[in-house]
């Protein structure tokens, strides 16, 4: 219990400090919201030039869709202010060696890895997508209290698939040491993956963004919840998933420490 | 004259071997990464496709046929238009090591585009086996006639050309502020819209097709994969050539300009 507590409140110090950090560049503030309304544009614009053409994409309206928009931005703001920043950081250590700092700290490893880092201004995509979701959710007919609950209950889900599935990527760096194009790459893929609904891909590459790269998975559990498209069954099943990737990722990062030997010495 | 034509050869020559030495010892990890990348053309593919399937057969003007071949070569050309991110002068001012290159007798930009030669001759091998299976996955219909492939030849080097310079005069901003990560962030959603990367220009309505056709985004991406993907006339693609020539010449001069200006303000963070 006192290690919890302890690692806690190194966390809240670190989150702290990062925010203070940020302050300094305040000016960054409105770089970032420029940059979060232009990433919202491209999303309503790619929607309206899809939906020019049809009424319906493989079932999904405009607005459904819209919430999928809204959905993505919200766990892009994730990405971009925690989860990003944190792996970056994480694989620079291990290829420059100074992850040995990381081990010797007095909290856990993986605790410590996954808040140190803390990205305030990125985090707008976050408030921005909460609005899209809003707006275009009160526009899908027969939404009420009860799916904004179930929605609102499966946004823990998504972030444990995106969080498990960045760790475990960043956990290949103690192995390939020069992962940063990869995560570029993943990271570039996943923006682009995330913005539809899994439904409407091929099975082949449905199976590719729930097992391999998740955003898929991670943007779609919360807005079918929403848009009532997800039986109790599926919401239990991506819990089940959530959890078995959180498992399977903190194994993997362990087995990684194991064969980490520091780059420094 | 020739003396010095011929040690820029030399520079580039030594540099990209240099560039290709230091890509290739990576190429696993890279290789990794473009197949990780491929999941942006393959999701517009999906999506087009069934918007075009939806649509009896055709999106924009464009065949499904024709859908899937744009965004096949937008593979190839999205690799060979990659270019050193407009990041590398901001940590190159952070970090002093542009005080070396400015000591040196040649342009930093050269290194830049020497470098980034190089990696080319690693990644047109490692493209080679995902382009393979993506066509016989796909399906694609390639114009693989002498104007097409030559056109297609010259309009991705003038693309790359031009994208280096528009990342470069972006990366120019670090002489002003410390951070041009946002500045990037906003540039590349631009490009994603203007250069014809999330759409063929053709789907967007008329008035802004045709102005897209004439900024320079679409010059540094979408018409290289449209003069390899569409049907295009030699008059056609003579004339996009010559818009493309005239977008590099016109933001080398422009850069030249800014340079001059950003390096009097230039005062490196560290020692």
């Amino acid at each position: 219990m006192r290690r919890v507590s302890a690692g806690l409140g190194s966390v809240a110090a670190l989150v702290r400090l990062r925010v203070q950090h940020e302050l300094q560049y305040r000016g960054n503030l409105f770089v970032h919201v420029f940059q979060s309304l232009v990433d919202l544009a491209v999303g309503l614009f790619t929607v309206w030039l899809v939906y020019r053409n049809v009424d319906e994409l493989n079932g999904w309206t405009e607005s459904e869709l819209l919430v999928v928009v809204g959905m993505y931005l919200m766990l892009d703001g994730i990405i971009s202010g925690q989860l990003n920043p944190n792996v970056l950081a994480f694989t620079r250590d291990i290829r420059e060696g100074t992850f040995d700092f990381a081990l010797l700290a007095p909290i856990d490893e993986q605790l410590m890895i996954g808040t140190r880092e803390f990205n305030l201004w990125g985090m707008i995509n976050l408030p921005v997508g909460a609005i899209v979701v809003a707006v275009a959710g009160s526009r899908v007919p027969g939404v009420g209290l009860l799916d904004v609950v179930y929605f609102l209950s499966m946004i823990p889900v998504a972030v444990a698939l995106l969080y498990s599935f960045f760790l475990a990527v960043a956990t290949s760096a103690f192995w390939l040491v020069n992962i940063d194009e990869i995560l570029f790459r993943v990271f570039q893929s996943a923006t682009y993956a995330g913005r539809w609904p899994l439904g409407i891909y091929p099975r082949w590459l449905q199976g590719t963004l729930t097992a391999i790269v998740p955003i898929g998975l991670a943007v779609t559990v919360p807005s079918a919840a929403l848009t009532d498209r997800l039986d109790r069954w599926s919401a239990l099943a991506a819990v089940g998933v959530a959890v078995l990737a959180l498992v399977g990722s903190r194994r993997l990062f362990r087995r990684g420490i194991r064969s980490y030997s520091g780059a420094s010495a | 004259m020739i003396a010095t034509a011929s040690r820029y050869l030399d520079f580039y020559r030594a540099t990209s071997a240099l560039g290709f030495k230091s890509f290739i010892h990576y190429r696993g990890a890279f290789f990794l990464g473009m197949i990780g990348f491929l999941g942006e053309p393959v999701v517009y593919l999906v999506v087009w496709s069934q918007v075009a399937e939806a649509q009896g057969g055709s999106v924009g003007g464009l065949t499904i046929d024709q859908v899937v071949t744009y965004y096949i070569v937008w593979t190839l050309v999205r690799n060979l238009t990659s270019f050193r991110s407009p990041l590398s002068w901001q940590n190159r001012i952070a970090e002093g090591s542009l005080s070396d290159q400015l000591l040196r007798p040649i342009h930093p930009l050269h290194d830049d585009y020497a470098g980034d030669l190089g990696t080319k001759f690693v990644i047109v091998p490692l493209w080679v086996p995902i382009g393979v299976a993506l066509g016989l996955v796909f399906r694609p219909s390639l114009d693989l006639s002498v104007p097409a492939v030559t056109g297609f030849a010259v309009a991705v080097v003038l693309a790359w050309i031009l994208r280096g310079m528009m990342f470069s005069l972006v990366g120019l901003a670090a002489f002003r502020t410390t951070r041009v990560s946002g500045l990037m962030q906003v540039f590349l959603a631009i490009e994603l819209l203007l250069s014809g990367r999330l759409v063929p220009l053709s789907f967007y309505p008329d008035a802004l097709a045709t102005a897209a056709e004439w900024l320079p985004w679409y010059r540094s991406f979408g018409f290289a994969i449209e003069v390899a993907s569409l049907p295009m006339t030699g008059r056609e693609i003579l004339v996009g050539l010559g818009a493309s020539v005239g977008w590099v010449v016109a933001l080398i001069a422009l850069y030249a300009v800014l340079w001059r200006r950003a390096v009097r303000h230039y005062s490196a963070v560290s020692g």
